[in-house]
């Protein structure tokens, strides 16, 4: 337990220059695209005030101004793209990095006297680790964000949202912020699932190389199968057999069963096969 | 020294738990808050004849929350705050059919749950749906019959599927009711499909031997081209079909024969369409005598009926058979018994003291529930005696908090069931 600690504090240290970067970046444009959609707001307002018409008028033909005229725009949703995309690449360089930087670490990583499924626990638990992080950050920044535009917009311009309304007119949060708390754990148990067999995949292409690559396309083909296998069930030759409450808990087992021959198979081959 | 040496794994865990776990019940407290709690205030009357009573609608905010709900004297239930796994069931409200589920679950799986493809008895539990198996080449769609025929004794099923025999190009097909009599299994069936340019409405009832899985009866209730008029259109609808798996025999029938006009609108530019209801009779069609029985409607109800195409509601219950219509703010019961056909008796009840305009009628157990829709944040109910016109309870639906400062929703409530 605590050789696995010690390896994801040190994963973590490792990537912690970026991943703050990360986090800076988006609380950083998130709040200039707010300071500067709402001060050409405000300009705009000031400009038709200035030509004399009502605030009845401009709230009319310009509109209010809400935390969903901020969401739609780069200024809030591009960094978190780029932290999606960033992330997605490290849950591949998390692993190439031991190989391909200064004096193959990954030498030294698998010499500790731990068992070496640790190394996969660690780097699967910092991934998801900083997944949880910037969607919990991101909420409190949502907040910071919807303060700053209380200052920032006079009340009678001003449409005030609450964060479930934010997070509801706002596409793809709906899956990162789900309203029950098991829905939450259904989407992320599926991401962190996705993970886990990448990584497997991963180690097929370190112990066989190319050939390796082929090996892991097929791991994760198989195992996407066995994940979904009640669905196609479901829809082909069972035909509506299964109530949804017995499809739940039929996919709840067969993503256990990939998670766990995910972790087997990584084990086997951190064990048995890797090539240094 | 741990602290030390772990604190960004301290410190990030410690964040996420601390974020989620507020974002959490934070949620569940604006879900809980989201929705008034809303309960029967009895206006007069004795509250007893809303047991067993469920009113069921839908509930709409300004803001765009809205959720279907159920009413009962207990209170309120929103879809939107029953939990992940309550929300898996298919259908909310749950009617007739999925309650079969709990007794059943295995016979059930595969269904459709609309409770007119039931029929529950004691010795058998029957299925019938209707289901879409190819689409031709002019996209009309080829349907065949699931029939699924459980034994209670045995607790033996026997399902087979059938085409449906004499039905060629047709637009849509629904399963009015099925009935099991001795060995047979009696299906009827709506038919709508384009004879010579106009939609018509024809009625099957299929007799089918259960052991064989054949069809040895095939009848058609209304010749379809007497309704294939150019100038005329015609439905032909049950009233007393929906939502019951009814075990009785009798059916209530009504087929309206209209026109539509052009109306020509007073600015020259726009012509509405006006649709004039000309014919409406009412039939009882009886599954095990094969009879379908025109019913009587005395002259003064007969034009208020054409007058009121829509505000009309149908029921059998028992050994009679109720039509029902609202007119001028007045609730028309006309009540025929089932052994001679003939009107026995006639109750009116005046709406206009609740002010009850659109309302939802429904009768159950010789009572007539009548609920207001009129997409406020409150709704009248009425009930009745049919049998001596008695005026029984008089209530409303409202919300328990103080509803001065949530009056930005509306209540739709379109259904009075039998919990």
């Amino acid at each position: 337990m605590k050789n696995f600690l010690k390896l994801t504090n040190f994963e973590l240290n490792r990537f912690s220059k970026i991943y703050i970067t990360l986090i800076g970046l988006t609380l950083v444009m998130q709040t200039i695209g707010m300071i500067l959609l709402s001060s050409s707001y405000m300009s705009d307002v000031e400009e038709q005030l200035a030509m004399g018409n009502s605030m009845e008028w401009i709230t009319i033909n310009l509109g209010t101004f809400s935390f969903s005229s901020l969401t739609r725009t780069f200024w809030f949703g591009g960094p978190i793209i780029i932290a999606i995309v960033t992330l997605l690449i490290y849950v591949f360089f998390i692993w190439y990095r031991d190989w391909f930087g200064k004096n193959t670490f990954i030498y030294r990583l698998l010499m500790i006297p731990t068992a070496r499924i640790n190394l996969f626990f660690a780097k699967a638990s910092t991934i998801f680790l900083m997944v949880l992080g910037l969607i919990s950050l991101q909420l409190v920044f949502i907040l910071l964000e919807n303060e700053l535009l209380k200052i920032l917009v006079s009340d009678a311009f001003r449409e005030d949202q609450s964060l479930k309304q934010i997070i509801f007119n706002f596409d793809y949060m709906g899956v990162l912020y789900p309203n029950s708390i098991i829905q939450f754990f259904i989407n992320y148990g599926i991401g962190f699932m996705a993970v886990f067999v990448i990584f497997t995949g991963i180690l097929f292409e370190r112990c066989y190389r190319l050939k390796g690559i082929l090996f892991g396309i097929l791991f994760a083909g198989v195992s996407l199968l066995i994940f979904i296998s009640p669905i196609l069930l479901q829809v082909t030759i069972l035909n509506e057999f299964f109530y949804p409450i017995e499809i739940f808990i039929l996919m709840a087992i067969t993503g256990l069963v990939v998670i766990s021959g995910s972790i087997w198979m990584s084990h086997y081959l951190l064990n048995k096969k890797i090539r240094v | 020294m741990v602290l030390k040496r772990f604190w960004k794994l301290i410190a990030l865990a410690i964040t996420i738990v601390a974020i989620l776990v507020t974002y959490f019940i934070h949620t569940a407290l604006v879900v809980a808050s989201q929705f008034p709690d809303l309960e029967i205030k009895t206006i007069s009357g004795d509250k007893s004849v809303l047991e067993h009573i469920a009113i069921t609608g839908d509930y709409y905010q300004e803001e765009g929350n809205s959720s279907p709900l159920i009413v009962t004297l207990e209170g309120s239930t929103y879809y939107e705050e029953l939990s992940y796994f309550e929300k898996l069931e298919p259908y909310f409200p749950p009617n007739e059919a999925t309650k079969l589920k709990d007794n059943y679950r295995n016979f059930m799986r595969g269904k459709m749950y609309n409770p007119s493809s039931f029929f529950d008895n004691e010795e058998h539990l029957a299925y019938v749906g209707a289901e879409i198996s190819d689409w031709s080449t002019n996209y009309l769609p080829e349907y065949y019959l699931e029939v699924d025929v459980l034994n209670k004794e045995t607790n033996k099923s026997h399902s087979f599927q059938t085409d449906l025999p004499g039905v060629e190009e047709v637009n849509h097909v629904d399963v009015l009711k099925a009935q099991v009599v001795k060995e047979n299994l009696y299906v009827i069936v709506k038919l709508n499909y384009l004879l010579a340019d106009q939609y018509v409405d024809e009625i099957k009832v299929y007799t089918m031997d259960i052991s064989s899985g054949q069809i040895v009866g095939d009848q058609t209730l209304f010749d379809p081209s007497e309704q294939s008029n150019k100038d005329r259109w015609s439905h032909l609808s049950f009233l007393n079909h929906h939502s019951e798996i009814g075990s009785g025999d009798n059916l209530l029938l009504v087929k309206d024969i209209g026109r539509d006009l052009e109306v020509n609108q007073t600015d020259g530019f726009t012509d509405e369409i006006k649709s004039e209801l000309l014919e409406r009779a009412f039939y009882i069609y009886n599954i095990s005598t094969n009879q379908l029985q025109e019913l009587q409607i005395p002259e003064e109800h007969y034009e208020k009926l054409l007058l009121n195409e829509f505000n009309l509601s149908g029921f059998v219950f028992d050994t009679h058979a109720y039509i029902s219509y609202v007119d001028e703010g007045n609730l028309v019961v006309l009540s025929y018994s089932l052994e001679n056909y003939k009107l026995e008796s006639q109750q009116t009840y005046s709406l206009k003291e609740l002010d009850m305009e659109d309302s939802n009628i429904k009768i159950i157990d010789n009572k007539i529930y009548a609920v207001e829709n009129d997409m406020k944040n409150t709704a009248k109910i009425f009930v009745g005696d049919v049998t001596t016109g008695e005026v029984l309870y008089k209530g409303e639906i409202v919300s328990k908090q103080n509803s001065d400062d949530r009056n930005d929703y509306s209540l739709n409530f379109y259904s009075v069931k039998k919990n």
